[in-house]
């Protein structure tokens, strides 16, 4: 009934892996959604097309540009290599990028959302009571769209979790270094007499979606709550 | 002048074109939807950039664009009230009305508990604005605007979205504010009871340029100002002094020299109401009328004769200081041989000034 080191490995770096890819992907995921949302500029719709691609290109294709870019004869792997010793391809850490990419436009239209829903009008009453253009996004717009962030997060979070073809692409599927849930399913698929560990962590994964989604639930009542309650 | 405008602005094929000067007390800006009111305020406001011209509060240039003076919203000093109070959904009434301290605007108009009392905020402080009515909204947003130490106010519409019940409820204060603080305070409405019950200097926008700007109840009363914007009854707007509520539900007002009476209105002995006169409620008689129903008889004297394209021609009598102007046809006008200068009667049922007429 344990669980085997190959599964818990996994496990753990699906997870090591999702946290990384939403910590790397928030910022400018916020920037770019709220830029999307209340800034008109030249380039604005190709800048959204292109937060968009990874949404409609198969991930095996996503994967690919990542591995032409990343690997170490790759135009950014080469740089990488020669001038910091890192190469990303075949790594976890590669697995946060593809894991971030793809749940990147997740992300910037969960906040996006929450952007546009803040009235700009608002923000207008706290300029003219002196605020200025930094002040009104730290006082307003912030708490305002502070359940749409964690929605978002918690979405980019499970796309990571879930994430699949982009990663087996990139990083291959290597137990205990780059193999993470899916993959390890994936694996278990292929071969026969595995049916007892593929459902294991199928329900596994099940129970860390659940689990993180009610996590979010209780975080975003809870910063409500106490907003109101300043 | 404590603040002086000159400015213009082409938005496409609107043209925007102002020069005017306001003073302490309420100025209204005035006129139909469409004619740049919105657009005079945020180009004041610093929200938009004028192509041309000059603001200036209390001597200080806060745009000039001969000096590329153009200071930002934040830095300008008006207090803004807008129609939709537009309050922190997540912030308390309290935090709401403090929110300029954090950036050192601190309201030398009073202090904060001052001004909490005056707008009657204390029962509300600990509520967030989803559990406010209308009323409440708009008190806390001109508290918030009066704490954070304003030069100016501007208040944009502040009554349209309420119902007569919560006007009536919010207009006390916006006296107030009038009467007791030293402030300019720009009104920026389309309703005309508003304007002529809560300002003396009125501003008439049309097409955004100025079609007219003097005392309020004068321009109001003026023929040609209601043609243009097309209002639909012309009237008079005047204004009258209680002076006893007599037994039989009969109030009894001072109007320039003459009695007015009126069905009774709960208004103090000694205060001044303002009244709308629609032109069609008068008559005209060339010698006093005896024994007739209409309680109002005012002597006056004719100082204007408009003839209309139609049958119609339109009559302004001077009774005291105040212009009365009515409604006759030509054929009328020249049965009584009516000119210039000529003395006349002008009289009008009690009943005619409907409850919703007297502006208080």
């Amino acid at each position: 009934m344990e669980l085997s080191p190959q599964e818990i490995d996994a496990i753990f770096l699906s997870i090591k892996v999702s946290i990384w890819s939403v910590v790397l992907s928030l910022l400018p995921a916020v920037y770019i959604a709220y830029v999307l949302s209340r800034k008109n500029f030249w380039g604005r719709q190709a800048l959204n097309v292109i937060v968009h691609i990874p949404l409609i290109l198969p991930p095996v294709v996503t994967g690919y540009f990542l591995l032409i870019l990343f690997s170490r004869t790759g135009l950014i792997g080469r740089f990488l290599d020669t001038y910091f010793g890192i190469t990303v391809a075949f790594h976890w850490f590669g697995a946060v990028l593809a894991a971030a990419i793809m749940s990147f436009p997740l992300m910037v239209r969960a906040f996006r959302l929450g952007f546009e829903s803040v009235d700009p009008k608002l923000e207008v009453a706290a300029y003219s009571l002196g605020a200025n253009r930094f002040m009104i996004f730290l006082t307003i717009t912030l708490p305002l769209v502070i359940p749409a962030l964690i929605t978002g997060a918690v979405l980019g979070f499970a796309k990571s979790m879930g994430e699949f073809g982009a990663t087996i692409t990139f990083v291959s599927n290597i137990p205990g270094q780059t193999q993470t849930v899916p993959s390890a399913i994936f694996e278990f698929l292929q071969l026969p007499g595995n049916n007892f560990m593929t459902i294991r962590l199928v329900c596994l994964s099940l129970l860390i979606s659940i689990v993180a989604l009610y996590i979010s639930e209780v975080l975003a009542s809870r910063l409500s709550q106490r907003e109101h309650g300043e | 002048m404590s603040i002086n405008v000159n400015i213009d602005k082409t938005m496409g094929d609107f043209y925007l074109k102002t020069k005017f000067n306001a003073d302490i007390g309420i100025t209204a800006i005035f006129g139909p939807s469409g004619a740049g009111k919105s657009t005079l305020v945020n180009l004041i406001a610093g929200l938009m950039k004028p192509s041309n011209g000059y603001i200036k509060i209390f001597s200080e240039l806060i745009f000039d664009s001969e000096q590329k003076i153009n200071v930002p919203v934040n830095k300008r000093g008006i207090g803004f009230v807008f129609q939709d109070a537009r309050l922190f959904p997540h912030m308390k009434v309290e935090a709401n009305l403090k929110y300029s301290y954090r950036f050192g605007r601190r309201g030398q108009l009073g202090s904060f508990s001052e001004i909490v009392e005056v707008l009657n905020l204390e029962g509300i402080l600990n509520r967030l604005p989803e559990n406010l009515s209308g009323g409440e909204k708009q008190r806390v947003a001109m508290g918030r605007a009066l704490l954070s130490n304003p030069k100016i106010l501007i208040l944009d519409e502040p009554l349209a979205s309420l119902d007569e019940g919560l006007k009536a409820e919010v207009i006390p204060y916006l006296e107030f504010l009038r009467d007791n603080f030293n402030l300019p305070i720009l009104y920026i409405s389309h309703s005309q009871s508003e304007v002529a019950r809560l300002s003396d200097k009125i501003i008439v926008l049309e097409k955004g340029s100025i079609l007219e700007q003097g005392k309020t109840l004068q321009i109001l009363s003026s023929f040609s100002v209601a043609k243009k914007l097309g209002l639909r009854d012309l009237s008079s707007f005047i204004e009258a002094t209680v002076y006893n509520h007599a037994p039989d539900g009969i109030t009894e007002l001072d109007f320039a020299g003459s009695k007015l009476f009126l069905p009774k209105i709960d208004t103090p002995l000694g205060r001044k109401v303002r009244l709308r006169i629609l032109a069609k409620d008068i008559t005209l008689a060339i010698d006093k009328p005896q024994k007739i129903s209409a309680l109002n008889i005012l002597k006056g004297e004719v100082v204007e004769i408009i003839l209309g394209s139609g049958p119609g021609a339109v009559i302004g009598i001077k009774v005291g200081n105040h212009k009365l102007i009515t409604r006759i046809t030509q054929r009328s006008l020249n049965a009584m041989d009516l000119k210039l200068g000529k003395t006349c009667f002008a009289f009008l049922k009690s009943v005619s000034v409907a409850t919703s007429d007297i502006i208080v």
